[in-house]
């Protein structure tokens, strides 16, 4: 892995300087990314990005189509190295370790920064067996009760449970989308990570299953760094308290939710969400 | 979950770790598992093909015994006119050709070696004087195929008292084994030193022949009608499952029909090419059918309106348009068809194409057999010859059937969808 | 006058007809000044082409159907035949040569009995030929005629073409029901009369087989006819022996080529399985014969067991294995294939490892698709015939000892169809009572089978 800068440097980015002062007023962050390019074969699809993860606050990634969310969020899991021809440079940190050093260890590293997708994909399984699978893999329950204890917490920190309780033995692909999603939440959950990356969770849901779904983020807020990329400016401001702007591969603008939509420093990001162009 | 775990997540705990260095270890053995799974096939692909190329390159060989012949002093003639090899071939046997040979035999060879050149080597020597009538004349040397015996032998097997004599006239530089270039021109034979393989390779091609000209044309217009033109129906689902079906029918069926139809219609024509080729065409027709509708269904639906939409019929979009951009596909899949009945045994077993066949088919209602079934029968066959013919015939055939996926994977190559 | 030279005569008069019609819808034109005629003179050429090749192939191929037939009876007509014995390999060797000898296929007879029928065919021949041509040529004037006449300016000869073109669309696609019905009805036909010999229950569960070809129709012994050890066999050589090899081998190769090989790696690799999907049966069965089968026996020699077959069960079973290796392999790679991304993406993004993405996700979700893949290949295993035939046994024998020789259903097709038995003896349509299980079987694995891939297909679609 190229590095592009050291870990330690300060934040470059003058839009960012609002940051600062909140590195001191919470300690580090969950995550920290500095420099960080993403290319596809030649072709650059993030360019220089510098960004902060808190678990105190939700993260939104907006922009438009096409600029880089999707590939930026994938980078901080790692999820890129299954495309053979993605190249990730710069420094990501969990933590301060670097997730792109030699030592660190993906399969650790998946299960501590966890993922939901746009489109549900919750496994040919039962439901239970979709909630069960990551604490078996990983080994994280004893025996069967504390199997069920874990399914039984996630599900309900999912705000599933009671939906779902009496048909676990159900297969997890006949829930509706809305539940489905969830389920893949409650199946990030199960392994108690400590970011949750989520790539437009709600693009393919109706809103009252989108409405389920934020308040459902609001709740796990504080207890795992979360990150969203959404479409929806109202998403955007509804669940997060961190915005970041993407343009063309580039961070535009990145600060306090209120701050981007009511007084964004930078033109573009006033045309975006004003919808001028997008 | 207990405190720890709250604190430092689960997944960083000592464990945790411990687990994962198995669960890297399961995935190393895993992996390993894998490409030992599909190096063993390779392994055997190659061990197979090994096992034929060195059998086989024996079959491609001939002992032979080294005879010279004086013509000065046993004259022959050869009528400079006559071009039909069977009259020459009497006329040389009515002239005494057999006692010459077997004369110039003894005297290279002495007694006991004489009694081992082929009986049917004078044969050889007459078609060779047809074929160019200078060699009539004045001492010339001929290499002559030996009996089975001796050639057995020869190889070190077989009736131990041949051997000293196999072993003498080696060292005299009188017997040898020499490359059979006739064994790609010669028919079947009783004798291994007299066998070859153009009748059966004949019969083959003519059996592929009819097989193409029924499969394809009936193959890819069933293709048309079926992706293009095929109402939603019942009748539609029936032609699709029958043709998936029949795709997947052993071929032994095809042959069970092949005997209580077309041999029922065409008594007459049993083990002729025509008979073969029609059977293999039935099942070589779901092949066609089932790539042409995939490759058909490739062509994008935007070149289907572009054409309709400047006045074409629906007839002309799919015969000027969709077709020619199918092609490629459904050459693909013709090839693998074909290849798959060049291979095939089972089915002209029983339509009775095992005929033993002497001389190559003249025509499509002859009897012929073809290549595949030219090893069967030969693979019964006891004597060490035979083994090595066998092994030289698969050779043959493994290298059309070569060049035939190579041309269909090159297909496939140059002409994936490029649109 | 052969089938070629009919077929080449039908397609000039085809071509002359289409030349003809083609000019004079051309002259149409002329004559309307250049103004539109209502189809282009190409079709016209088309209409009448069609109107004369259709009409003359089917009657050459009834022809070519009947004519033989019609030959035959004149031949036995004639006072040579009477010479003929009344049945047998004899009767229909001297035919057969006579017929030789009279096409000119072979200069002369073998037999000299023969030679009385030769002038017999020759007369009979000649004169159906002639008939045959004769009757072709006015079928092809007649329609040709018929379609000039209708050629006018506003003829619709387009809309005539493509109709006709349609229906030759869909009578290519019945050739595969047609196929199927053929099929059916010849096995139904030949194994009711045997039925109507061996009682189908005596067939079904007798354990005692040793069909003897010698006796004739009217007097089987239905204690012979017992085929479970045929059943036995078959199942023993092709579903446990050879699936033991290729299921395992199969999904093993398909996982590695298609999760773990770099693409160049698969690039070689994956050819290389289709070559082994394209060694001809008769191929393996000589490699299974000459080299799998001797070292067997050699083995078991040296592992103390007593008399091991040369011909056992365990030879046939694996080269059938190896066989069918490529075969659930690429089932296998295209069901896994078909798995979505998004379902591999979600494990690995839950940190499962490649291998418990594959055995927890990627399997499970493509195995309807693998169990089809694996009734396929059950249903070739069962229905492979050269290599049995070539490795393994004639002997029926009820046994669990992969050593020893066993015989299939496919090998007892093959040994009472190809023996000295006449047509109506019972060994003969026991062969065909067999073709008809294997058939049947055969055609519930596929169905079921391409059942389950296109519901698995449209799952993921
Ligand atoms: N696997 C890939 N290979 C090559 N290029 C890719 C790949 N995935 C994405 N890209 C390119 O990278 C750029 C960023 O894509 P990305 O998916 O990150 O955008 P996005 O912001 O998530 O868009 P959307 O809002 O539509 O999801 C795009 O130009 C895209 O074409
Ligand atoms: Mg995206």
């Amino acid at each position: 892995m190229v590095m592009s800068e050291t870990t330690d440097s300060p934040i470059a980015n003058p839009v960012n300087k609002s940051l600062e002062n909140e590195n001191i007023a919470h300690g580090e962050p969950k995550m920290r990314a500095r420099g960080v390019d993403v290319y596809y074969g030649d072709k650059k699809a993030i360019d220089g990005v510098d960004i902060d993860v808190y678990t105190e606050y939700v993260t939104a990634f907006i922009g438009p189509s096409g600029c880089g969310k999707s590939t930026f969020l994938r980078a901080l899991n790692r999820m890129n190295d299954t495309i053979p021809s993605a190249r990730v440079t710069g420094t990501i940190e969990l933590d301060g370790e670097d997730i792109y050093a030699s030592g660190m260890d993906v399969v650790q590293l998946r299960a501590r920064v966890g993922m939901v997708f746009q489109k549900p994909n919750p496994f040919p399984k039962s439901i239970y067996d979709n909630i069960a699978y990551g604490p078996k893999i990983h080994g994280l329950a004893e025996s069967k009760p504390d199997l069920d204890e874990i399914v039984e917490k996630s599900l309900r920190r999912a705000g599933l449970w009671e939906e779902v309780k009496d048909r676990l033995a159900d297969s997890g692909t006949a829930l509706s989308g809305g539940q489905q999603q969830r389920l893949c939440i409650a199946r990030a959950i199960a392994v108690d990570p400590e970011v949750i990356l989520m790539d437009e969770p709600c693009s393919a849901l109706d809103p009252i299953a989108t409405a389920k779904i934020e308040e459902l983020i609001d709740e796990l807020r504080g207890r795992y760094g979360i990150v969203i990329v959404t479409h929806s400016m109202q998403q955007a401001a509804r669940v997060s308290q961190r915005t970041a702007f993407f343009h063309l591969g580039h961070l535009v603008e990145y600060g306090h939710t209120s701050d981007i939509f009511t007084n964004p420093a930078e033109q573009r990001t006033q045309d975006y969400i004003t919808g001028r162009y997008g | 979950m207990n405190d720890a775990a709250e604190n430092v997540g689960p997944t960083r705990t000592a464990a945790f770790e411990a687990r994962l260095k198995k669960r890297y270890a399961a995935e190393r053995r895993f992996k390993a598992i894998g490409l030992g799974a599909i190096l063993f096939s390779v392994a055997v692909l190659i061990f197979l093909l090994v096992t034929m190329a060195m059998n086989g390159i024996g079959g491609f060989q001939r002992t032979e015994l080294r005879v010279p012949v004086d013509f000065a002093a046993t004259p022959v003639t050869v009528m400079p006119d006559t071009s039909d090899e069977r009259t020459v071939v009497q006329s040389l046997e009515r002239q005494g050709l057999r006692d010459i040979i077997e004369f110039s035999a003894t005297q290279a060879l002495g007694e006991e070696g004489a009694a081992q050149v082929n009986s049917e080597a004078w044969r050889l020597v007459a078609q060779q004087i047809a074929a160019d009538p200078g060699l009539a004349r004045g001492e010339q040397v001929f290499w002559l195929p030996t009996s089975e015996d001796l050639a057995t032998a020869y190889a070190g097997d077989g009736s131990t008292d041949l051997q000293p004599l196999a072993q003498q006239l080696a060292a005299d530089g009188l017997l040898a084994d020499n490359f059979d270039f006739g064994f790609l021109k010669r028919s079947d034979a009783t004798d291994p030193q007299l066998a070859g393989i153009w009748g059966a390779l004949k019969g083959s091609i003519l059996t592929m022949i009819v097989t193409l000209s029924l499969a394809f044309p009936i193959g890819v217009l069933a293709a048309l009608y079926l992706e293009e033109y095929a109402p939603k129906n019942r009748w539609t689902d029936l032609i699709e499952v029958s043709i998936n079906n029949l795709a997947a029918v052993p071929s032994i069926i095809f042959g069970l029909l092949g005997l209580a139809v077309f041999l029922w219609i065409f008594p007459s024509y049993r083990s002729a090419p025509l008979i073969g080729g029609m059977t293999l065409a039935l099942m070589t027709m779901p092949v066609i059918v089932i790539a042409g509708r995939n490759a058909i269904k490739a062509v994008p639906p935007s070149i289907r309106d572009g054409a309709l939409a400047v006045g074409a019929s629906p007839v002309q979009v799919v015969f000027h348009h969709v077709l020619p951009l199918a092609l490629p596909g459904i050459l693909t899949g013709t090839i693998i068809g074909m290849a798959r009945a060049l291979g095939e045994t089972a089915p002209l077993l029983l339509i009775g194409m095992r005929a033993f066949v002497a001389s190559p088919p003249q025509g499509f209602t002859d009897n012929a057999t073809v290549l595949p079934m030219q090893i069967f029968l030969w693979s019964d066959e006891i004597d060490r010859g035979f083994v090595e013919r066998t092994s030289a015939a698969i050779i043959v055939l493994l290298v059309f059937l070569l060049l035939m996926n190579g041309l269909a994977i090159y297909l496939r190559n140059r002409f994936e969808k490029k649109w | 006058m052969s089938a070629s030279t009919l077929i080449l005569l039908v397609l000039g008069l085809g071509l002359a007809g289409w030349l003809a019609a083609r000019s004079r819808a051309a002259m149409f034109r002329r004559a309307n000044d250049g103004r539109r005629i209502a189809s282009l003179p190409v079709y016209h050429g088309w209409y009448a082409a069609l109107w004369i090749v259709i009409p003359t192939l089917l009657f050459a191929l009834l022809w070519s159907a009947i004519s033989d037939q019609l030959v035959m009876q004149q031949v036995l007509a004639s006072p040579a035949a009477a010479e003929l014995p009344s049945f047998g390999i004899q009767r229909q060797t001297w035919l057969a040569e006579a017929r030789a000898v009279a096409t000119g296929a072979a200069s002369g007879v073998f037999n000299p009995e023969a030679e009385g029928l030769v002038e017999p065919f020759r007369e009979a021949l000649t004169r159906y030929n002639i008939i045959g041509l004769v009757v072709t040529l006015l079928i092809a004037l007649a329609g040709g005629a018929w379609a000039f006449l209708r050629l006018k300016p506003d003829f619709r000869a387009h809309t005539r073409v493509e109709r006709t073109v349609l229906a030759t669309l869909l009578i290519a696609s019945l050739v595969a029901i047609l196929t199927t019905l053929g099929i059916v009805a010849s096995l139904v036909f030949e194994t009711i009369r045997f039925f109507g010999m061996v009682n189908p229950i005596d067939f079904l569960f007798g354990i005692h087989w040793s069909p003897n070809p010698m006796t004739d129709g009217s007097n089987p012994d239905p204690e012979r006819y017992g085929a479970v050890p045929l059943f036995w066999g078959t199942f023993f050589i092709g579903v446990v022996i050879a699936m033991i090899v290729a299921i395992p081998l199969g999904m093993m190769s398909a996982i590695y080529l298609n999760q773990y090989a770099a693409p160049r790696v698969r690039t070689w690799l994956k050819p290389a399985l289709e070559i082994l999907a394209g060694v001809p049966t008769v191929v393996y069965g000589y490699f299974a014969a000459l080299t799998i089968a001797p070292a067997i026996r050699d083995i078991a020699l040296k592992l103390g067991v007593e008399n091991p077959s040369s011909e056992s069960a365990l030879a046939a079973g694996l080269v059938m294995g190896v066989m069918i290796i490529p075969f659930v392999s690429s089932m296998a790679d295209d069901s896994i294939a078909a798995v979505p991304q998004a379902m591999k993406d979600g494990s690995l993004a839950m940190g499962a490892t490649q291998n418990e993405t594959i055995k927890r996700v990627l399997v499970p979700a493509a195995l309807p698709g693998i169990v089809a893949g694996i009734m396929l290949a059950i249903s070739r295993a069962i229905g492979e015939t050269m290599i049995v035939v070539m490795a393994a046994s004639a002997t029926a024998r009820l046994s669990a000892n992969p050593l020893e020789a066993m015989t299939t259903v496919t090998y007892q097709i093959v040994a009472n169809l190809t023996g000295e038995a006449s047509m109506d003896s019972a060994s003969t349509l026991a062969a065909f009572a067999l073709g008809f299980v294997l058939f049947l079987v055969t055609l519930v694995l596929n169905i079921i089978a391409l059942r389950i891939v296109k519901r698995f297909r449209e799952a993921y679609e």
